[in-house]
């Protein structure tokens, strides 16, 4: 049987750790530890993936094939040979466009009903 | 960094290579290194951080996310959750779609066979044929209860009459009795699977034992031994090894102890005169029925494992098995048996098949008001209103088990699922 690539799956909403862990990797392909920090920054700190939350996203995510293991290292030289890097696929990116897009949706409905700061401007010029 | 990292936290990192043991073990050699250097880099950062308690911190995260997900991942490799994750359709129709395919096409195979057996009993049985020829009924009473009974109208039209009740829960009454056939047909397989289930269990946990041992001592007094007997043990026909079991248990073993009454029942589910249900009195009563059903069963089994199990034990992972230093029993149940029992999952769900058959037989000789026989007694009499819904219950047991045991093959073969 042929091998089908593996359908996007966008209609439920992910999970955290899991949206995360894929706009970690937006942005190029990253071993474990900096997709936990990465998950830290990009949340204040608020995201804090343990090794067995993010390991266990990553197998889902490498099943589902939104992730994919990537051959290359992006710095020979410096790098431990056990790493391993991560990288989104195809797929992964329209996943993460379309719960992006999802949650702008629910943003702007809240921002709508004055639930939340009206625009991010204000925030970082209050926030200092 | 890395090299910093590592010293001097060798400790820390060992209690959490313990920690991982939590882990299914398939899980653990996949992920469990990058977790450990995960961990480490963790615990540098806290080092070169400083923080009073950060260490201590790490850890109570690093235990609550250990806690929360090796449960989760346990029961995910417990019950393999994750072949849906490998399907190349994302695993969204998956199992779930193919058990509901396979039911589906249930529907017209139950069409098919209901319809077959009205055929067949409509054409051949007549049920009010004792009418006709008793010289007390006169033939006009006959012609009305005839017409009571909607055996005037047109065949096409009694099979779609009794399709539409029973498709809205109507189950009727017997043509016959006139009892109501829903309570019928539930007491009688309630019998009958008491009956097949403890014949199934005990025949494949004998036939099992039988097929290990002589296929580790093969060809030793015990295997040519258990070998005739399987022989021996298929060509019986059923029903003369019945009668002949009534005959030796109940008559001459009986005159030889010169006893009162025989050690084991021979007929029916309850002595006479008994009321209420007894435990000991029913097993006493099940015996024999059992025994008639098993002798087959175990003759199969034996065979099907003994086959499997000498394939397996020339298998090369077990000379890995007993290379790494396993003990013999370990080698045997936990690595031979577990794979050789795979394709007699396929013989089982195809034998509780042909168990059916022999239940017919078996209920018939020894009395056992199971589904045997009341569909033979319904047969006889050209009962439709009894034997169709019988059909119905029977192949939707028959097209469930078969989809049981496929799906059962599926979950201990991973080969077995990137077919679908």
């Amino acid at each position: 049987m042929p091998k089908r690539p593996p359908q996007a799956r966008a209609e439920g909403p992910l999970s955290p750790a899991v949206f995360h862990i894929l706009l970690a990797l937006a942005e190029g392909e990253k071993h474990g530890y900096a997709i936990m920090r990465e998950a830290e920054r990009l949340s204040d700190g608020q995201v804090r993936l343990g090794p067995g939350t993010l390991y266990g996203s990553i197998k889902k995510l490498l099943g589902s094939g939104l992730i994919e293991e990537s051959g290359n290292r992006p710095d020979p030289e410096l790098d431990d040979e056990r790493r391993r890097y991560y990288r989104l696929t195809e797929n992964g990116l329209r996943v993460l466009a379309a719960e992006t897009e999802r949650l702008t949706r629910l943003v702007r409905v809240a921002r709508a009903r004055q639930l939340a700061a009206p625009a991010p401007v204000l925030r970082f010029g209050g926030a200092g | 960094m890395r090299a910093l990292a590592v010293r001097g936290g060798q400790r820390h990192v060992a209690a959490y290579r313990a920690l991982l043991r939590l882990y299914p073990w398939r899980f653990r050699r996949r992920f469990g290194e990058e977790m450990l250097q995960l961990f480490r880099g963790r615990l540098h950062d806290e080092r070169e951080r400083g923080r009073r308690g950060g260490v201590a911190l790490l850890w109570v995260r690093t235990v609550a996310d250990v806690a929360r997900t090796a449960p989760a991942e346990r029961v995910r490799a417990a019950f393999d959750l994750d072949w849906r994750e490998r399907l190349p359709s994302g695993g969204r129709s998956g199992l779930a779609g193919y058990a509901a395919r396979r039911l589906l096409l249930a529907v017209p195979v139950l069409l098919g066979a209901s319809l077959l057996v009205f055929v067949v009993i409509r054409t051949t049985v007549d049920p009010l044929g004792g009418c006709a020829l008793n010289p007390r009924v006169s033939v006009a009473d006959c012609l009305r209860l005839r017409r009571q009974l909607g055996l005037d109208r047109s065949m096409p039209m009694q099979y779609l009459l009794w399709l539409g009740h029973f498709l809205r829960g109507d189950w009727g009454r017997s043509l016959i009795s006139n009892r109501p056939v829903l309570p019928d047909v539930r007491s009688a397989l309630a019998n009958t699977l008491v009956l097949g289930l403890a014949a199934t269990v005990l025949s494949l946990v004998v036939g099992t034992a039988i097929g290990m041992v002589s296929s580790i001592r093969r060809y030793s007094a015990f295997d040519h031994l258990t070998t005739g007997g399987a022989f021996l043990g298929l060509s019986i026909p059923g029903f003369w090894f019945a009668l002949l079991l009534q005959v030796v248990v109940g008559v001459e073993l009986t005159r030889l102890l010169h006893l009162s009454t025989p050690i084991l029942p021979t007929a029916g589910l309850a002595s006479p005169g008994s009321h209420g249900f007894h435990l000991v009195d029913r097993l006493r009563h099940l015996a024999l029925p059992i025994v008639v059903l098993s002798v087959q069963e175990v003759a199969i089994y034996s065979r099907y494992v003994r086959a499997s199990m000498l394939e397996t034990l020339g298998a090369e992972y077990l000379r890995t098995a007993r290379a790494k230093g396993l003990r013999e029993r370990t080698v045997v149940t936990r690595h031979a048996l577990r794979n050789a029992v795979v394709p007699i999952t396929t013989v089982a769900g195809l034998s509780i098949g042909a168990l059916a058959g022999g239940l017919i037989i078996t209920e018939t000789v020894f009395q056992y008001p199971g589904m045997g026989q009341l569909f033979v007694t319904a047969m006889r009499q050209g009962d439709y209103l009894v034997v169709l819904p019988w059909v119905m219950v029977a192949v939707t047991f028959m097209v469930v088990l078969n989809l049981a045991a496929d799906i059962a093959y599926a979950l201990l073969d991973p080969r077995v699922r990137y077919a679908w």
